[in-house]
């Protein structure tokens, strides 16, 4: 599926384990509701599934560096998922027997203001790039 | 490891504990690690080393392996499995 220039995001610093991917596109298919695709734009870059923050973790927060927040156009400090103006998403693993986990750790963030993207890292000890979700999206967990 | 100071062991590896002031540093190696700045909770620390070693966070570099780990399981099929369980 080609990707809407409308969905184009600038990741200046690439993602972690990415870093040269610099240009992503957020994606969805009303069949596949609410799961998103981040797509590289670069031929044979990657690609993830994403799921919006407010559906996996109620009461979740994030805490945007002065670095990320430049990036973004938006003030530092703490921030949270439906705040007009930016989109937050959590990349999503599917393990071996099923288990799938979002990554608290590290949400996608982006500025639909100028269009750009970060993967923000949260504190250590905040939140778990393991979390496991299915039947429980009660409020996040902060863990190991 | 090889070094003086009071440690313990963790896992299977062994952590050594070494108390430091503003300014003071350790090596690792090649890598001396300099303790810059102590505000409240937080310690800023500078790394002089060749440009060839890699220095990151560790939450960088656990996001990193998730990321990897992420993308080889962005199939259509799993797609399909989350959509159904969050729809």
């Amino acid at each position: 599926m080609e990707p809407r220039s409308e969905s184009w995001f600038d990741f200046p610093v690439g993602i972690p384990g990415f870093e040269e991917e610099r240009k992503f596109a957020l994606d969805g298919e009303q069949e596949l509701a609410p799961v998103l695709f981040l797509n590289s734009l670069r031929e044979d870059g990657p690609r993830f599934l994403c799921l919006p923050a407010e559906a996996v973790a109620k009461r979740y927060s994030f805490e945007l560096s002065e670095e990320d927040a430049g990036v973004l156009g938006v003030p530092a400090g703490t921030h949270w998922p439906g705040e007009p103006g930016m989109l937050c998403a959590f990349v999503m693993t599917v393990h071996d027997g099923g288990e799938i986990t979002a990554n608290l750790l590290a949400p996608v963030v982006l500025s639909l203001g100028n269009r750009r993207g970060v993967q923000s890292i949260q504190p250590a000890g905040e939140y778990s790039c393991t979390h496991r979700v299915g039947d429980s999206r009660q409020g996040a967990t902060r863990c190991s | 490891m090889h070094a003086s100071g009071r440690g313990f062991e963790t896992g299977g590896n062994a952590m050594l504990v070494i108390r430091r002031r503003e300014s003071e540093s350790v090596l690792i190696g090649n890598v001396e690690v300099r303790v810059l700045e102590i505000a409240g909770s937080r310690v800023k620390l500078g790394f002089v080393a060749e440009k060839e070693i890699e220095i990151v966070r560790r939450e960088v570099a656990e996001t990193g392996e998730a990321n990897r780990r992420a993308a080889r399981t962005a199939v259509r099929d799993n797609a399909n499995t989350m959509s159904s369980m969050f729809r």
